[in-house]
């Protein structure tokens, strides 16, 4: 009788398309990031100032996580389907 | 249109709009001015924008996609107004959940039943209905032409999303970029405006492609799958 060995989660290797997802995921996220603003507001934090930021971030990082969240959907469409056919 | 045709144009479509979208952010974050009243949330105008403007440019391609497929019974019709009511969700969930993030900053609100807002969340739900019902019939073709009436149907809400503003009394300002005697924004603004409109929609348009692609496909493997069980 076979034992089934758990296979550890560090072996696991991403998909190529999750990893150029997981890329652009990451330059999206980092072009998001608005330094400049930060830094000329920084003196003059408010609470009120710095609820700004957070909004804008939020607004912008959930766009591209909505926008990622449907090509990943699709790529793994295509992928289910080419299996598929093959 | 072959299926490899779809792909490439899909992929450089996509690689343009992923460029413009990049190139957008930069204007957004360190070129475009802020705006006096509103400060930095007001650069969540530019998102919400683009994604209404969008998403409803993708419902604008479902009603003539239904329309078309109830008087040409053709898939291909019915496939490509799938991928693009898909489309047009995405980018209206993005200016729907953008918009209340900047509500809450500008009108001290997340949400308001105001028309255009209604009107909005209104369209949103009718073309989830229009994905929701073709599954919900035994009859796969009746599941279609449902969802085509829907499509056409649910296009009337489109025009009035626009109108509403100046039909109602709305918490929403009146147009700034489509007025009859010009953008009413700075330069700086309006260029910024205008390049996520375009980035947005040439992405949009991308997508799309990859997702009629990956009907096209289905559609193939389903035909493939029928025929092999037919001669077994």
């Amino acid at each position: 009788m076979k034992s089934r060995v758990p296979r550890p989660l560090l072996h696991a290797r991403p998909s190529g398309a999750g990893m150029i997802a997981g890329t652009m995921l990451l330059i999206g996220v980092a072009s998001m990031i608005p330094l400049e603003l930060f830094a000329q507001a920084a003196p003059a934090a408010t609470r009120l100032e710095m609820r700004h930021f957070w909004h804008v971030f939020i607004a912008y990082a959930l766009a591209w996580v909505i926008l990622f969240g449907w090509v990943l959907s699709i790529l793994k469409r295509l992928r289910r389907v080419e299996e598929k056919l093959d | 249109m072959s299926l490899r045709s779809i792909r490439q144009g899909a992929l450089i479509l996509g690689f343009l709009g992923v460029g413009l979208t990049l190139l957008f952010h930069w204007m957004v974050f360190f070129w475009v001015s802020t705006e006096a009243t509103l400060g930095i949330s007001q650069r969540i105008f530019y998102i919400h924008v683009a994604g209404m403007w969008t998403g409803m440019l993708a419902f604008i391609v479902v009603a003539v996609c239904s329309a078309m497929f109830l008087w040409l019974r053709d898939d291909r019709l019915d496939q490509i107004g799938q991928a693009a009511a898909e489309g047009g969700l995405i980018f209206f969930a993005v200016g729907l959940t953008a918009g209340p993030l900047w509500a809450r900053l500008a009108w001290g609100t997340w949400w308001t039943w105001e028309p255009r807002l209604t009107l909005s969340l209104l369209a949103f739900f009718v073309y989830f209905g229009y994905l929701m019902v073709r599954g919900a019939t035994e009859n796969r073709e009746r599941g279609k032409t449902f969802a085509a009436v829907i499509g056409v149907v649910g296009a009337i809400n489109i025009p009035l999303i626009h109108v509403s503003v100046l039909w109602f009394r709305s918490l929403h300002p009146e147009p700034v970029v489509a007025r009859t005697d010009g953008p009413a924004l700075p330069a700086d603004m309006l260029i910024t405006m205008l390049t996520a409109l375009l980035a947005w929609t040439v992405l949009l348009f991308a997508l799309i492609l990859l997702r009629y692609g990956a009907a096209r496909l289905e559609a193939r493997a389903e035909e493939r799958a029928l025929q092999r069980g037919a001669t077994v």
